[in-house]
């Protein structure tokens, strides 16, 4: 049995027939072709599958895409294409080895960018509270952190 | 003899594929599109660690509407295998440990192929488990491979028939009864090193179709996709150019991903799949029960020491835990014998090295191919006989330390080596450092310690690395390669090798995807050789590809070869100060002194190949190459809760030789994403098994290090004592920041309170047990006459 839903992905509304037990990640990737969002884990312990939904961080493997009917979703392509914050942080993190492998990067940024709207120059230990929830394995994290760093300083003068 | 650094090396140079990797357009195996025809894998795994199989019936999950492919090990005759082919693609007759991928369907969705797995009824016939080295080499053990002495091995290999032993190495040098005669102080101790995972973020991977023409392609996350085309061509009976192997993007290896692991399944499925692509990602439990992990390793060490300070004598035996499969421990055995002694001078040497069979997953090498395991060994014990000795721990190495012209191995001479900085850099990052924060509780005790390291590039007879320089009508620069880049920044160090060499500007340079049928040559991306062997055969290719553009421009301007260079993306002549762009040279040709106007495009080609094994002067096992070894040494600050025994590390400081720094900034991040891997290794991760099954196969009980674990401080420390036969005097540096680390903390955990935990991880628990449980009273110093924090 399939319902029918509402859903704004990247500011594009539209009309999908979707299984009740689908994640919003699976839907994202497979259906739409939004692969930025990646499975690594599958039980929302890793971040990699990090999105916005109604503004909201959430890991997209433990969303049913039925629960996102009538919602805003937005992913890295949606920000990586018009979004401030991001392209300060894809610079940042370009500039400061912020990825290396680039799996958990998506997410990572996703869960930046998340941060900077909500505090514009957050320190180092509210950096580390809220990017906790993203494993990467390759960086050790202290790239990262920089990056982060960086990002907000250059959102700051812009301003 | 090292050439100067052009102007593009040894400066920051931001990676060629970043871009895509942060706007999400950069694509892995799972990423790729395919059509509505796609079929979906999924695996039957065996619950059990060790049983016959008497009996498989798949016959409900063939006939449910959707399933296309079901296959068994019945269905595959051939064993996959490197150094010792004792895999299997599927299980066949026997199940070795739990997880051990069973059957294979392919369906139309992922639910039917869920579905058609518990549709199969295997009948097990339960045999003993072995879970431990002891057991595993105990008389009247059960044997794992009893068939062991008829597997296809490598010249290096040397099981023992009739037991679970798969490889047996040894190396001795001198004479260690003198050794001991010698010594002031002996001491002789037992260290533990469990499974753990490597845990790339992305799992293992593939989709493979069969081709019209009767080839097969496959499409999958590896670090090595010509080794993998030939082992999986040799396994399935296929010749071998009938299978080819591309590779997008990886993330993350570490080790894990250059032995075939399911992506076997993959390319048998595709054969019965009538042309259709068949796609196996597996899940995280997959990950961390069904693929590969590092060996486990019990190290018997004993050393001895003169009244000088000076090492008298060394003895090592190290056991590997193989799990079930002795592939890539052959190769570890033998490497550890050889240079399983840390960077030290020992004139008196006895190493043995064997692997064995348990129950447990299969394993793979990982990030430093046994010198993780083996230095967290022997830096606890240099530093605990130093302390016997009366000695300061540092000071210690530094007195035995290596250095360039001593003899090591068995007559070989040590190239210039920078061990002594490295030691310097990081003691002094460490302990000079101010205190930390307020001064700390009176139950938190603070300590600071530090490992030295040494790592070989050891590189086996089949093992080249080819490229190519292709410079297009269209100006573009295209460099092939085999080597893949799994983040470690091997394209970015190609681009700017190319772009050096050609004295171009690195925009108009290129990495062409890795495809077996397409790029040159690779043996593996690991043993972080990548930066010499393929880096000099890129200067190869482009040194070739240069002097093709000099010679063809020097005909046309009828001057000597000699008068001309690149300089600037020109080609100028500095006789007769003529110039021509490479772009219009390229796009337009040049006019030749017949008047012609002529136009080609240039490509080089390069090829390093290493030395040879080389036959011990004593006599014995041959003596695997040893290109270069890299050193360093890496010192932490921690604070140990004494109530708790719980260790943080608050900084920590990371010094290693890279003979040049091409890209310092990658090597920076190599070094912090190594420490810091390191550091979770030391404190967090084991694989738990109970009678070989997995207790913690998921990220909730596999604890990894996230971004709060991180030191406050972890500062990266370049040093460079040029490599003369590296690119430009470089040496490779990608596994070699994880192998000090957890020694690293160990010893700071020592000078803390005084105990030393001989067993990875270093939990909470095995501290405070030490503190006040089993204490080893000959070596215990009271806690209470350690100071809140200690100085050297």
């Amino acid at each position: 049995m399939t319902y029918r839903i509402d859903i704004t992905v990247n500011g594009q509304a539209q009309q999908l027939e979707v299984e009740p037990q689908h994640t919003l990640l699976r839907v994202l990737r497979e259906r739409l072709g939004l692969t930025g969002a990646k499975n690594a884990c599958a039980t929302g312990e890793c971040g990699a599958c990090s999105v916005l939904v109604n503004g909201e961080l959430v890991t997209a493997c433990l969303v049913l895409v039925v629960e996102c009917h009538e919602a805003e979703v937005v992913t890295i392509e949606g920000l990586a294409q018009t979004d401030e914050t991001m392209a300060a942080l894809q610079q940042a993190f370009l500039d400061h080895n912020g990825a290396q492998c680039g799996f958990c990067t998506s997410g990572m940024l996703m869960s930046a960018a998340a941060l900077l709207k909500r505090t514009s120059r957050p320190d180092e230990e509210e950096i580390r509270a809220n990017l906790v929830g993203n494993l990467c394995r390759c960086t050790g994290y202290a790239d990262i952190i920089k990056s982060v760093q960086v990002a907000s300083r250059m959102r700051r003068t812009e301003h | 003899m090292v050439a100067r650094k052009p102007h593009i090396l040894g400066k920051p140079f931001p990676r060629v594929e970043g871009q895509s990797k942060l706007t999400g357009a950069f694509r892995y195996v799972d990423d790729i599109g395919f059509d509505s025809d796609l079929l979906h894998v999924r695996l039957l795994h065996s619950p059990h660690a060790h049983a016959r199989i008497l009996n498989i019936d798949a016959s409900a999950a063939q006939s449910l509407p959707g399933v296309h492919v079901v296959i068994t090990g019945r269905d595959i005759e051939g064993r996959l295998g490197m150094n010792l082919h004792d895999r299997r693609v599927l299980a066949k007759d026997r199940v070795r440990y739990v997880g051990e991928p069973v059957a294979a369907i392919a369906a139309e969705s992922p639910e039917i192929a869920e579905h058609a797995v518990e549709l199969i009824r295997v009948e097990y016939e339960p045999l003993p488990g072995v879970f431990t080295v002891e057991a595993s080499v105990a008389d009247g053990a059960t044997l794992i491979h009893p068939e062991l002495e008829t597997y296809a091995r490598g010249e290096f290999v040397f099981p023992a028939p009739g037991t679970n032993v798969n490889q047996n190495c040894y190396f001795s040098q001198g004479n260690l009864e003198k050794g001991w005669a010698n010594a002031a102080v002996v001491l002789e101790r037992t260290y533990r090193s469990p499974h753990v995972h490597h845990v790339s973020m992305e799992p293992h991977g593939g989709v493979a179709q069969l081709e019209a023409d009767g080839t097969v392609t496959m499409w999958a996350s590896t670090q090595a996709p010509f080794l993998q085309r030939h082992l999986i061509s040799q396994a399935l009976g296929l010749a071998p150019d009938q299978l080819r192997v591309i590779t997008w993007g990886v993330g993350g290896g570490f080790g894990g991903k250059v032995l075939v692991s399911i992506e076997a399944i993959v390319v048998a499925l595709a054969l019965r799949a009538g042309g259709r692509p068949v796609k196996l990602v597996l899940s995280r439990s997959e990950e961390f029960t069904s693929t590969f992990v590092r060996p486990g390793l019990v190290a018997r060490i004993k050393m001895g020491a003169g009244a000088d300070g000076r090492l008298t004598a060394v003895e090592a035996h190290y056991s590997w835990d193989c799990g079930a499969s002795g592939d890539a421990t052959a190769d570890i055995a033998w490497a550890t014998a050889y240079v399983g002694t840390g960077p030290y001078r020992i004139p008196n040497l006895q190493i043995t090295s064997r692997s064995v069979y348990t129950n447990h997953p299969p394993s793979g090498q990982m990030r430093g191919n046994g010198m993780a395991e083996v230095h967290w060994a022997i830096e606890q014990h240099i530093d605990a006989l130093a302390r016997k000795l009366g000695w300061d721990a540092v000071a210690f190495r530094l007195h035995n330390a290596v250095k360039g012209g001593d003899l090591i191995l068995d007559g070989r001479v040590m190239h210039a080596t920078g061990l002594d900085q490295c030691i310097r850099h990081a003691a002094d990052a460490i302990w000079s450092a101010k205190t930390m924060g307020r001064r700390p509780a009176a139950h938190k005790r603070r300590g600071k310690g530090l490992a030295a390291m040494w790592n070989a590039v050891i590189l086996r007879a089949q093992s080249e690395s080819f490229a190519s320089v292709e410079l297009t009508p269209e100006g573009v620069c295209l460099i092939g390669i085999g080597g893949v880049d799994v983040g470690q920044g091997v394209y970015t160090l190609a681009v700017q090798l190319a772009a050096s060499e050609l004295g171009l500007s690195p925009d108009r340079v290129q990495v062409s995807p890795i495809d077996t049928g397409a790029s040159p040559q690779e043996w593996q991306g690991q043993s972080s050789h990548l930066t010499l062997s393929t880096g000099n055969a890129i200067l190869k290719a482009a040194h070739a590809a240069k002097g093709q553009i000099l010679e063809f421009v020097a005909g046309g301007w009828n001057e000597p070869i000699g008068n001309l260079d690149i300089v600037e993306a020109s080609v100028i002549s500095y006789a007769s100060e003529r110039s021509i762009a490479l772009t219009a040279l390229l796009s337009e040709g040049m006019v030749m002194t017949d008047g012609t106007r002529q136009r080609r495009g240039f490509r080089g080609e390069g090829r390093f190949t290493p030395p040879k094994a080389t036959m011990p002067v004593a006599g014995g096992q041959p003596i695997p190459p040893v290109l270069h070894f890299t050193v360093g040494a890496m010192a932490t600050e921690v604070e140990v809760d004494s109530e708790t025994g719980e260790v943080k590390v608050l900084r920590a400081a990371s010094a290693f030789d890279v003979g040049n720094a091409i890209n310092p900034d990658i090597v920076r991040s190599q070094i912090r994403g190594g420490a810091m891997q390191g550091l979770s290794v030391a404190l967090l991760e084991h694989l738990i098994y109970d009678d070989g099954v997995p207790l913690n196969a998921t990220f909730l009980d596999y604890r990894l290090a996230t971004i709060q674990d991180l030191p406050q401080s972890l500062e990266p420390i370049i040093v460079e004592v040029p490599q003369d036969t590296g690119p430009y005097g470089a040496r490779g540096v990608g596994e070699h920041s994880l192998i000090p680390a957890a020694p690293a903390v160990a010893n700071a955990v020592y000078d803390a309170v005084g105990v030393r935990v001989e067993t990875l991880p270093i939990t909470g628990e095995r501290v405070w047990q030490a503190m006040n449980v089993n204490f080893d009273a000959e070596e215990r110093e009271p806690a209470r006459n350690l100071p809140a924090s200690t100085s050297s």
